[in-house]
């Protein structure tokens, strides 16, 4: 894994951080910079008047040609390669809602061919389901930052939060299982979560444990992806309790041998009272929970002392970082 | 791993499997056979009658109802005890165990825990030697639950870091009365600094009763002494302490998950287990994480009562029992129940 974060198409080092939000455009050109610069490919766009049907013609985050903040301008997204035998593919798209709404849908496999799209419409897959249509952003007062893994399986997240800090206004991730922890016959070994599906609304505690453990409004995933009984659905993170209290997220403490910051994985499932599919899904790779209260915007030196290696980025939930002091 | 079931000294295949029991004696010298048979080593013995006291060795009678009777090399004495000594040494320590009858009490036992030190202090025909690292991991005065309608079982690992289990439910089934569990931790869960990486569940209340809720979910992740696991934190480091430490359930913001509110795999349709989670929240004294138990294992299907069996790795493997809310290593037979 080299996480590849903000990229801004000018910098080399890959690493700018929480750069001062406009609107959810300059998050969303930002999130298509970063993982091109992770591999992936943008095969087809439009800023809202022309297409391109075979490349990126979105240069900027600006309204007017090539820019990404007008109406119904969209692109797609190839990932670098193939994982578990398919290709994925994500179709981004700016609603005609305002600049701080976006739609993003995900092809396992069949890509966004069944329709070719137009200036304003955006291509559709045979397979396509909606990972997230909500507000990203509302105003210039966030910040956001993004990382991308450049090698399979190619997970990424985006989130923003208030400038100065506070808990997550909104996210975008595509958590890799970690291997070994999904069924050998699960050929879609994803967590996606962005916890919104209204396009004018925000989203339902991004990041927060109540929001990645809720039943109703949490992460998603395919279960049971080619086989039968085959269902994108709900998929829950699960916090771990001792009979008395909560203890992880949280609720831990520092590893009382090192003393230092300690990250747990979170385990996805659906229990059984639940509607079919359900079961267990597997463990995550990118996001995980914390042991000990934090801030967004704190980092935690899991690695080595003095590490910064992941960044707290709600009261509850940490993501790999790059070392550096980000702006909060 | 190759695990030893319950070794009554006369099978060669070593799974035997729920002897009936027939006084708690009986438990703790099957305890003492099938730990042996795993490459454990009586290292002395007494067994409560005067001259029965071995410096070196093990005193009792390889004939079970001998050796786990009243009299002459037999454990069912009062004050009658053995020590027995891990094949090797685990992250630079080699374990010893000190088994004890109560004085009195038939149904009595305690369990004392080295370390490292061993038990090389004293030790006579009724009483039991010492360690300076000793620890009451089964405090005396705490005790198996004793009646004659109940079944055990016992699993050794013969492998380093040498995990075993003991359990014990009423005859056609029902909820465990009591148990013993030395539980290694998976490697690369605990902390490179941890030198003991074992959680301890031996759940007690007191004379003759049933502990409370042994290898159910109310038992396994409580954070009372005697009644959820315990382990050693800190050891060898400024703070150690011999603590509480109860396993973690699984849930949502709506409902407990696992164990035992979820279905088979969705893609196999197999049995699964899910690993415990141990650690002290941070509301408690010396919080923090120990690590991720390998021998126990919480259930996934609701439904399933102790005896059942789960294949795994599998079709038809039986290489799980269930006890409780938790399953066990099996060796792939049908329990008697």
């Amino acid at each position: 894994m080299t996480m590849i974060y903000t990229y801004d198409g000018s910098t080399s080092s890959c690493n700018l951080t929480s750069a001062a939000t406009l609107n959810a455009c300059d998050q969303f050109y930002y999130f298509k910079q970063t993982l091109k610069q992770a591999g992936w490919t943008v095969t087809k766009s439009s800023d809202g008047s022309t297409v391109n049907a075979s490349g990126d013609r979105i240069t900027g985050y600006a309204t007017g040609s090539a820019g990404l903040n007008n109406s119904g301008a969209w692109y797609v997204l190839q990932a670098p390669g193939a994982v578990t035998g398919a290709t994925r593919q994500l179709c981004v798209q700016r609603t005609s809602t305002g600049a701080y709404s976006f739609t993003v849908t995900y092809s396992y496999s069949a890509g966004f061919v069944a329709t070719a799209g137009t200036a304003t419409v955006a291509p559709t897959a045979t397979d396509s389901q909606t990972f997230a249509s909500c507000a990203f952003s509302t105003s210039a007062t966030y910040r956001f930052s993004i990382g991308a893994d450049n090698a399979s399986p190619y997970g990424f997240y985006m989130f923003a939060f208030p400038t100065g800090g506070g808990n997550p206004y909104s996210c975008l991730v595509m958590d890799p299982l970690a291997a070994g922890t999904y069924n050998s016959l699960d050929v879609d070994p994803y967590i996606l979560y962005a916890p919104g599906l209204t396009s004018n609304s925000g989203q339902t505690s991004p990041l927060l444990y109540t929001g990645i453990t809720a039943e109703t409004a949490g992460p998603y995933s395919f279960y049971k992806k080619g086989l039968s009984g085959e269902g994108f659905v709900l998929t829950i993170g699960q916090k771990y309790s001792s009979a008395s209290r909560v203890v992880i997220p949280t609720a831990v403490g520092a590893n009382p041998y090192s003393s230092k910051d300690n990250v747990f994985p979170i385990a996805y499932l659906r229990r059984s009272a639940l509607a079919a599919p359900n079961g267990w899904k597997g463990i995550g790779t990118l996001m995980k929970w914390i042991g000990t209260s934090r801030t967004t915007g704190d980092t935690l030196s899991i690695s080595a002392t003095g590490a910064k290696d992941y960044i707290v980025v709600s009261s509850n939930v940490a993501l790999p970082w790059n070392g550096s002091t980000p702006t909060v | 791993m190759t695990m030893i079931y319950t070794y009554d000294g006369s099978t060669s295949s070593c799974n035997l499997t729920m002897v009936t029991l027939a006084n708690v004696a009986e438990i703790m010298y099957y305890f003492k056979r099938t730990l042996v048979q795993a490459g454990w080593t009586v290292i002395k013995s007494g067994d409560g009658t005067v001259g029965g006291y071995s410096s070196s060795g093990d005193i009792f009678s390889s004939t079970p109802a001998t050796g786990y009777g009243s009299g002459t090399t037999g454990l069912n004495n009062g004050s009658a005890w053995y020590v027995l000594r891990a094949p090797g040494s685990v992250a630079g320590a080699t374990r010893q165990l000190c088994v004890q009858r109560n004085a009195t009490l038939s149904y009595a036992f305690s369990i004392d825990y080295s370390y490292s030190a061993g038990f090389v202090t004293g030790g006579a025909y009724a009483t039991k030697p010492t360690a300076s690292d000793s620890l009451a991991i089964l405090p005396a005065s705490c005790f198996l639950y004793s009646a004659t309608t109940y079944r055990f079982s016992i699993g050794a690992d013969n492998a380093s870091p040498y995990g075993f289990y003991m359990f014990m439910f009423p005859i056609n089934g029902g909820s465990p009365v009591c148990g013993l569990v030395m539980d290694p931790l998976t490697s690369g869960t605990y902390d490179s600094a941890d030198v003991d990486p074992y959680i301890f569940y031996m759940p007690s209340a007191g004379t003759g009763a049933v502990p409370p809720s042994p290898f159910l979910t109310a038992g396994l992740t409580s954070e009372a002494l005697l009644t959820g696991p315990t382990s050693l934190y800190k050891k060898g480091l400024a703070g150690e302490t011999f603590i509480t430490t109860p396993g973690l359930s699984y849930s949502s913001d709506t409902a407990t998950s696992i164990p035992s509110l979820m279905l088979v795999n969705p893609y196999s349709s197999k049995d699964e287990t899910y690993p415990i989670m141990y650690a002290r929240g941070s509301a408690l004294a010396q919080p923090g994480f120990k690590g991720v138990g390998s021998m126990m294992k919480w259930i996934g299907q609701s439904g399933r009562s102790t005896g059942d069996t789960l294949s795994v790795a599998s079709t038809g493997a039986k290489d799980y029992i269930v006890v409780g809310n938790i399953a066990l290593p099996w060796n792939g037979s049908t329990p008697t129940v």
